[in-house]
This record gives C-alpha cells, structure tokens and sequence, in this order.
C-alpha cells in the first residue's frame, strides 16, 4: 500500500529565507536513508505564500526533482494542520516527518527514528531537538528530550517535528483543524489516549529554531489552547489513573526498549 | 536485606552496610561494594536499608551516604534518633561520599554526620579532594581510592566480545544545563551526529517510571557505545568515579569534558582522558579507540584495590589488624611479579 520509506513533509508559509537550509537537511536525510537500505521525497508543501516561496520552490524542484523534491502549492490557505493533512494525503512513502521550514533535521539520524518505528510498529518516535536562534551560535536549551510521560496532559514537551506513521495518523483523522496553535500537543494526546505507541528516541533529531515572530509567542492563544486541551483530555485529572500504553516508551535500534 | 550465610569468620568481626534502597542506584551500587568487599576481609555483613537493619552489635557501620540513608528513611529526625541509637552499639561510625567536595551535596553530608557525631566521611573518588577543603573540614576528611573489587579486577581479564554490537560512537548521558546543550550540539557538529544522547530534566531518581536511566539501563547503554563523554553541572574539578568505573566494566572509554584547564599540580590518573571542550574534537580523532581502551584498562588495574584502601582505613581505625593489611600488599607484589 504505502512505499517503504519516509516523506519529509516541509509546511511552509512565508519562509522563503530559510527554505533552503530546512530542504537541504531533507535531501541529506534521503541520502542516509538510501544509505542504509531505505528510501524517500522531501515533499514541501506551501501555503499560499505571498513571500516569493513558490518560485524558490520551483526552481529548487527542477534542480532537485531527481533526488526527491516535490512541491505541492495549495490553492487556498488553510492554516498548519490543513497543511500537514494534506501532506498525509499526497506523501508516496509509509512513514512522514513533519519539518517545519525554518527548523532543519540532522540528516544522520533520520534512519535512526525509520528503524524504530520499523522495528516496533509504534505511531510515531521523536528525539531530542536542540534549540537555537538565529543569532547564537550554539544550542542553549532542548526539548522533546524526555520520554511521553503522564505530564505531558499539563503541559506540553514534545514538538510536532517527529516522523510518524501515516496509516495510523490518517486513521485517526490527522491533525485536528479546529486548532490553530498547540495543534501538535492535542495529536500527542489524541495518539497516546487512542492507544497508540509513542516511542522516544535518545539521538539529536533535529535543530529548532526560535524566531520572534513564531507561531508559539502568541501568549493568549496559547492560553485558550491550553484550556481546550484540557478540557478534551484531563478534565477531572484522572487520567493518572489510567494505564496508558505509551507511557515511557523508549528506545534505540542498537539496544531495543530502554 | 542481604546477609548470606558467612563461610569463614574471624573473630566474629562485624559490619553494617546502610544504603538507601529506592532513592539512588550511586549509593546502593557503593554500598554492594563495600559489602563484597568487606566479607573479603573476613567480616560478617548485613547490607539493609535504616528502617530495615536488625538489632545487634556491630564493629563497623558505614552509610552509603547519610544524606541518602535518611532521604530513603523519610523522616529526618526520626532517622537521625535511629542513627543516635544505632551509633551506641557500633564501635564505628562512617559516612561515604561520592561527590565534589566544593558542592552543596558534600556539605550537607558534613552538616550530618556533625548531627549524627559521625567523625570520618570516607570519599570514593580517584584524586585526594583535601585541598579543597576549608582547614576545620579536613579534620573528617578520608580519601579512599576508588579501586575496582576483586570480582572486578577479575572480570577485566575477561575480553570475549567486547566490541560485538558497539556501534554507538558516544554517549551523553546527564540531567540538562545550558552548558550540557551546547556541549551535545558542539559533539553533533564536530564529532559525529549519530550519538546517543539523553539529557532529560533534573528531577528525583526513582529506579522506574522516571526520566533518568536505571544502572541495568545504563550499563546496557555503555556496553554499545565507544566513548562515554560527560562534562559536570559545577564549575569545581572532579573526577566523577563511578562514571570512570562504569565505562572500565561496560569495555568502553569515559572522556570528561573540563570546563578550564586541569589544575597544574593536580594529581589525577587518566589526564589523558580529561579534555578542553575546544580540543574534543581533535582529541577524539586522535584516538585509537582499542588503543586507547588498552591504555585505560591497564592503568585501572593499577588503581588501589578497594581491598587494600578499606583495609588500609579499617586499619587506621582499629578494626584490623596492621599484619593482614600487609598480607595483602604482600600478595599484590606477588601477583605482580608472576605477571
């Protein structure tokens, strides 16, 4: 049904400045996938840019179409998680990472996360992503570095930047449209709470970038996605009392579930 | 409780090893030790938690430490009654440490044991801190070597498979600072990406259910990984001794990372396994890793014993005779001489 490999799905909304680097991280990873036995596209998909992405876009699809660059160019806005629906729906491959365009992967350990979630069938694996800005020379903090724990219901550790199981994902519909910030902590919670595994993988996945402008700094929003959260997975703070099957799930392909 | 039936005993010698049970696999892992250890030296031994120690007389009692002995008990002064209770029907008293004398941890250990009117805190570490320490603070200070145990000597000589499945090329294993992160992108960038790296928040250490590794987790992590590199989360230099040890056991190679320079007059065994973060990189490279390996492992084995320094403390303390402290060096030169 699905091909053996991975799609790195880039959502991009007018971030033409730091396409290339997001892209060229993707590429990198198809050349260690393919290196290890595996295969994949980097499948960016814009958003209605008004910025000049889509013509970078283009361009950098006809230099690199052969290596595994598609760009899908959607006809009308619909924000985040239309975006990554859509890349669920188009991608050729079985598992999908979702790299934002102003984030890049360390190519090296994409196979890493591929064999985990080969080895073990879980929904999806994270690792550790470093954090940095444009103007640090250096990472200064992390996140997704722990495994999925019962805090996550309080409050979110883990990015979206992750590589998952499309078949399982779409079964559960995808990403909910209904939200437009905190999108990604309702899917880990819509996963964990469906049953699904989640696994952690200790390598360095991928290096965020922190822009003034990002989506996360809206304070308020984040307030009022936080309470919808809530109320859908943890109103009565019972949930601790439920066995979860994807509580502290970690693992690496040299060693097996840690 | 852990008090096997005793196949040899001298004069009915006897010690209790306190350890903390649930809170830190350090103290428990050190306290093992010292128990294997001790019935070595003919000494008959009940290795328990404080709420669990039976009633008897004992000539040694040592806690592994008492900062973590009454964490697990749970009840400060309700285990401080127990230690004061206790101290009366041991003829001594001794508290371990395995931590930078300069930390707060030390400190807390000595603001004990002074509650506790315990007079020694014996320090595991492979460099003699007393320097370190303040004039007045020195008075309860006894550096003990960090050696291997007998049944870990023994086990070094033992090289089948060492390298089957090592293909991790590093390790980074320790609770997240801002410094620890920019050391792990630093290693991403110039050392090799595919590393295996766990830095999850500081919390409590539980043996399940927490963030932290577990020593069976650890140690299964080490046994696939080349070098094992870790920098401290203080600014003072330190050995960390059980980082070194475990690494020797797993077949792998442990590189601390220092924030300055060694010290110049500082005396410390495998300065050539401590590096400036600015020449990891190349350090790394230089190195043949089984070369290397070779080198490590050989200058361990020439790490005091734990046998020989605990004999050598019990000694200085009355609880051993000073002819079977020189039985045992004199059995290490002739061990040496017919290798």
């Amino acid at each position: 049904m699905y091909r053996r490999g991975v799609t790195i799905a880039v959502p991009n909304w007018n971030h033409e400045l730091l396409l290339p680097r997001a892209i060229a991280s993707g590429l990198a990873a198809l050349d260690a996938l393919r290196a290890e036995g595996g295969d994949g596209e980097v499948l960016v998909i814009d958003d209605q840019s008004r910025d000049g992405s889509v013509t970078l876009l283009r361009q950098l699809e006809a230099l690199y179409f052969s290596d595994g660059l598609r760009v899908l160019a959607l006809a009308q806005n619909g924000g985040l998680s239309a975006a990554r629906n859509a890349a669920l729906a188009q991608a050729r491959f079985r598992h999908v990472v979702f790299l934002d365009a102003d984030n890049e992967l360390v190519p090296e350990n994409t196979p890493c996360l591929w064999r985990a979630l080969e080895d073990t069938g879980a929904a999806a694996a994270y690792g550790t992503l470093i954090m940095r800005t444009v103007a640090a020379p250096g990472g200064f903090a992390v996140v997704s570095n722990e495994s999925f724990q019962d805090g996550m219901y309080e409050s979110s550790y883990v990015d979206a930047f992750a590589m998952f199981d499309r078949g399982q994902l779409a079964d559960l519909g995808g990403y909910s449209t209904a939200f437009t910030t905190h999108e990604d902590h309702e899917q880990w919670l819509h996963l964990a709470t469906n049953g699904r595994h989640v696994l952690f993988v200790p390598v360095v996945f991928g290096y965020y970038y922190l822009l003034a402008t990002s989506m996360s700094s809206d304070v308020e929003k984040a307030i009022q996605a936080n309470q919808r959260i809530r109320r859908i997975f943890n109103q009565t703070t019972a949930r601790k009392h439920l066995t979860t099957a994807t509580r502290h799930l970690r693992y690496h392909p040299a060693l097996g579930y840690l | 409780m852990d008090n096997p039936a005793p196949s040899r005993r001298r004069a009915g010698r006897k010690a209790l090893v306190l350890i903390p049970g649930a809170v830190n696999y350090f103290y428990n892992l050190c306290g093992r030790r010292l128990a294997e250890t001790l019935r070595e030296l003919s000494f008959d031994v009940d290795l328990c938690t404080l709420a669990d120690r039976p009633a008897g007389r004992y000539d040694w009692c040592v806690l592994s430490n008492i900062s973590e002995v009454l964490y697990s008990y749970g009840d400060n002064d309700a285990g401080f009654e127990r230690l004061r209770e206790l101290k009366k029907s041991c003829k001594v008293m001794t508290s371990t440490s395995i931590d930078s004398v300069v930390t707060p941890w030390y400190q807390t250990i000595r603001g004990y044991c002074r509650t506790a009117e315990i007079d020694t805190i014996l320090d595991f570490s492979l460099h003699d801190q007393r320097e370190l320490l303040a004039e007045d603070a020195r008075a309860t200070y006894h550096y003990l070597p960090a050696g291997l145990t007998t049944s870990e000597l023994r086990g070094l000589d033992d090289e089948a498979g060492l390298d089957d499945g090592r293909t991790i090329p590093w390790a980074f294993v320790g609770h997240h600072t801002p410094d620890r992160t920019a050391l792990v992108d630093y290693l991403v960038r110039h050392v090799d990406p595919r590393g295996f790296v766990y830095i999850p928040r500081l919390a409590p250490y539980q043996e399940t259910d927490s963030p932290h590794l577990n020593e069976r987790q650890f140690d299964a992590v080490l046994r696939r990984t080349r070098y094992q590199i870790w920098s401290s989360h203080h600014y003072a230099f330190y050995m960390e001794s059980e980082r070194f040890r475990m690494s020797l056991l797993a077949g792998g190679v442990p590189v601390k990372v220092l924030c300055k320079p060694l010290p110049p007059k500082q005396a410390a065994p495998f300065s050539y396994l401590m590096v400036e973060e600015a020449e990891l990189a190349e350090r790394l490279d230089s190195f043949d890793f089984r070369a290397v390996r070779r080198r490590f492992r050989d200058d361990f084995r020439r790490v005091k014993a734990l046998r020989l320094g605990l004999a050598e403390f019990l000694a200085a303390v009355s609880l051993l005779d000073r002819r079977e402290v020189r039985a045992i060096i004199g059995e290490r030169w002739a061990k040496a001489r017919a290798a």
